[in-house]
């Protein structure tokens, strides 16, 4: 039996929380795509169509509010669902475009199982 | 009359006694010379002196008697009575004639005369009565200058009777007698003089001043007879003149000293000006020292002044920038955020038209002559002088070097925000996956240890959010953004985060929510942290099966009263005035738990102080606290951080 695996974009720079996140999405039976800037990811989002994005904010070559801010240009990408998953705590949070998002959460103050609760509940999932 | 009857009969008896003289001197002469010759010749100087002595009437008396004795006494014994003889009777005749002729003639002259002399008189006493009644006094000197006639007026203003004056010498009457004899010598040499002022003496020894004018007058032969003076006493006049004198010296002396004390204000006014100018000097030092920008302008806007730091700041020049609108020199002023400020909102005009001082100081930027923009601080007051609005005064800071320091705080605040939290996510993160056992099961000790550097962690990011939230309020970074919200929620969520410590602490905790308690715009993190931090401070300073209460009720009308009473260990009293200072633990606690950050009040007070709420509390060591929070109904104001964080 074929079962449709959900695919989430991870784009996040730090390699030692990727890995966390690719680790345990992988578990929880996601199929992750993974990239390291907002330019990379934002190519990864067009060709992929992923069912979610994870995306940081604070990011070499583009941050994530401009990879945001080109994703809703895009027409499949004004309806895709992003959560962003960043250590900025709140600063950044009021931008028309980051209102627009599903979910604002704060790596530090969040356990990594809720990340996934968050996500599986965005995605109609059973948690 | 009666008088006069008896003077006409004296002349008729003195008439018949000079015919009688007459009568003996005939009767003499015929004795003598034995001639009888021209009788009546004896008798006409007899008639002729009564009739010019006595008048007409004695006259003819005195003819009469005369023919008559002539004729009886002279003629008779010779040749009978004289009616025999024509010739005797013709002489008789002719005498009486002649006598009476001569009688007439005297009597026409002397009526004549008398008539001349009565117009002489009268005239005369005319002329007297109005030198006499004069006011003028009228003195008639001889050629010696001896005084020979008088008026009343004279004997009034010398004060001597007019007897006593005459044949005295008018110069000796005035004070200045030299002078009076000058005057009268001039009379003579002019002929008049006039309006010569003198002073003349009263025979009381008070002298009275006169004016004193002096006509010569001659005689039908043109030789001089003497000299006519009149003196006009004017001492009342003089003594007016005087007093109009005095009055006017009085008035001249108010003048000069009014005129002094205008001088002397004048020269008051100098000092004050040249305290003033010092002043002046001084404003103008202070104001050239201080390393601000200023500008003045008037009511319309214009620059009336700038000083040194203007000039280097925005590069026009004193000369460039008088008179112009300060909106057209500076043409462009942005915003915090670099947006253009329209004209009329900008700070300059506010304060023209409201002529209010700004509030707080506006931050933006200001654009240079060489057109490159600077930030710049911002602060404004009307000008008032004596209750007139007569300008504005700005004064304004180059913030540059303080915006790169609150740059370089900000960035590091990211930096910690982002760079420290990091590390501590990923710490987060794995210990947690190693716990849930998804790497495989662990040994009771193995869970033991990854939990105390779980718990360890967490207590670094807290530490390390309360740094951030620190900063945020310091820096003006902290954002309010209200929306309704339901507190009760808020701090059932807050009372459901700490469960645990309820339970495993046996903690009492009671719950009271007032009915009615209306949803309030507020930002639900902040009023999170609010309930957080002082609900945490409650059930970590209370000891195991301690009480903790919170209610929530309306206070007023206007706002929400959140109380969160312990039994805990309490504040000492000589320490709770310090309770809200950053970083401050009281001993009593810090002795008992260690890893308190000294930031939770503070930053609860911080918050509320933005929020207009308000935090107070009542404490007794051993004995517990009792936090109060009050927050408006009408709900927390809303707030925009200066920076962004990113």
């Amino acid at each position: 039996m074929l079962v449709k695996l959900k695919t989430i974009l991870i784009i996040e720079d730090e390699q030692t929380l990727l890995s966390a996140l690719v680790d345990k999405f992988t578990r929880e039976g996601f199929a992750v795509i993974t990239r390291k800037n907002g330019k990379t990811g934002l190519k990864a989002a067009l060709d992929r169509h992923p069912d979610l994005i994870i995306l940081d904010l604070i990011m070499p070559i583009m941050d994530g509010n401009t990879m945001l801010a080109n994703l809703k240009k895009d027409s499949w990408g004004k309806k895709s669902k992003v959560i962003i998953l960043t250590n900025l705590s709140e600063e950044g949070k009021r931008k028309p475009l980051i209102l627009g998002v599903q979910d604002y959460l704060v790596k530090s103050d969040i356990e990594i199982s809720d990340v996934v609760k968050k996500v599986k509940k965005e995605l109609g999932m059973k948690v | 009359m009666s008088k006069n009857n008896i003077n006409i009969f004296g002349s008729y008896i003195v008439a018949l006694l000079g015919v009688g003289i007459g009568f003996f001197l005939r009767v003499l002469v015929v004795y003598l010379t034995g001639d009888d010759l021209a009788t009546y010749i004896t008798f006409y100087p007899v008639v002729m002196i009564v009739a010019v002595l006595w008048g007409l009437a004695p006259g003819i008396l005195a003819t009469i008697a005369s023919s008559i004795i002539v004729n009886y006494w002279f003629y008779s014994p010779i040749n009978g009575i004289a009616i025999n003889n024509r010739l005797k009777i013709i002489e008789a005749a002719m005498f009486i004639a002649s006598g009476i002729l001569v009688n007439l003639v005297f009597e026409i002259y002397r009526r004549r005369n008398k008539k001349q002399t009565k117009e002489l008189y009268e005239n005369n006493t005319y002329n007297r009565a109005i030198i006499e009644s004069s006011i003028e006094a009228f003195v008639t000197l001889s050629l010696e200058g001896k005084i020979i006639d008088a008026n009343k007026a004279a004997v009034k203003i010398t004060g001597i009777p007019k007897g006593e004056l005459i044949g005295t010498d008018l110069s000796s009457h005035f004070v200045e007698s030299q002078k009076a004899d000058e005057a009268y010598k001039k009379v003579f040499a002019k002929g008049h003089i006039s309006d010569y002022e003198l002073t003349i003496w009263h025979k009381s020894g008070k002298s009275r001043d006169i004016i004193y004018s002096a006509q010569t007058y001659k005689g039908v032969d043109g030789n001089f007879l003497g000299i006519l003076v009149t003196m006009q006493d004017v001492t009342e006049q003089k003594n007016m003149v005087k007093k109009l004198k005095k009055s006017q010296e009085n008035l001249e002396k108010k003048v000069h000293d009014r005129t002094m004390d205008l001088e002397n204000v004048g020269r008051a006014s100098r000092n004050v000006l040249e305290d003033l100018s010092d002043e002046k000097a001084k404003d103008e030092a202070i104001l050239e020292s201080i390393g601000n920008g200023l500008v003045v302008t008037d009511i319309y806007g214009r620059i009336t002044l700038i000083n040194k730091v203007f000039e280097e700041l925005l590069g026009w020049k004193e000369t460039e920038a008088r008179g112009k609108l300060l909106t057209d020199l500076i043409g462009d002023m942005l915003d915090e955020k670099e947006t253009f400020i329209p004209v009329q909102d900008r700070p300059i005009n506010k304060v023209l038209k409201e002529r209010k001082k700004l509030a707080d100081p506006i931050s933006g930027f200001y654009k240079r002559q060489d057109g490159t923009l600077f930030p710049v601080q911002i602060m404004e007051s009307p000008i008032f002088s004596r209750d007139t609005f007569i300008g504005v005064v700005e004064i304004f800071t180059d913030v540059t070097k303080e915006k790169a320091i609150d740059k370089a705080k900000t960035e590091f605040v990211s930096l910690a925000s982002h760079q420290l939290r990091t590390p501590l996510s990923a710490i987060n993160w794995y210990t947690e996956m190693l716990l849930e056992g998804d790497m495989g099961k662990l040994t009771q000790k193995q869970k033991e240890y990854l939990s105390e550097v779980s718990l360890g962690n967490k207590r670094m990011v807290e530490l390390v959010n309360a740094l951030l939230n620190t900063s945020r309020l310091e820096l003006g970074t902290l954002t309010i953004d209200p929306k309704l919200t339901d507190i009760k929620e808020v701090i059932r969520s807050v009372i459901n985060e700490h469960k645990v410590d309820i339970i495993t602490k046996k903690i009492k905790l009671s719950v009271l929510f007032e009915k009615n308690i209306p949803l309030i715009f507020a930002d639900h993190k902040l009023l999170n942290m609010i309930v957080e931090n002082i609900l945490s401070n409650a059930l970590k300073y209370t000891d195991a099966g301690g009480e903790v209460e919170v209610s929530l009720s309306l206070s007023d009308s206007e706002n929400l009263l959140l109380k969160i009473s312990d039994t805990g260990y309490g504040i000492p009293k000589n320490q709770q005035s310090s309770i809200f200072t950053k970083l401050f633990r009281a001993d009593n606690v810090r002795e008992k738990d260690t890893t308190g950050t000294g930031l939770g009040l503070y930053i609860v007070k911080a918050i509320l102080d933005k929020a207009k709420g308000k935090i107070w509390f009542t404490s007794k060591e051993n004995k517990g606290s009792t936090f109060f929070v009050t927050m408006p109904i009408k709900g927390m104001k809303s707030m925009e951080g200066k920076k962004r964080l990113e």
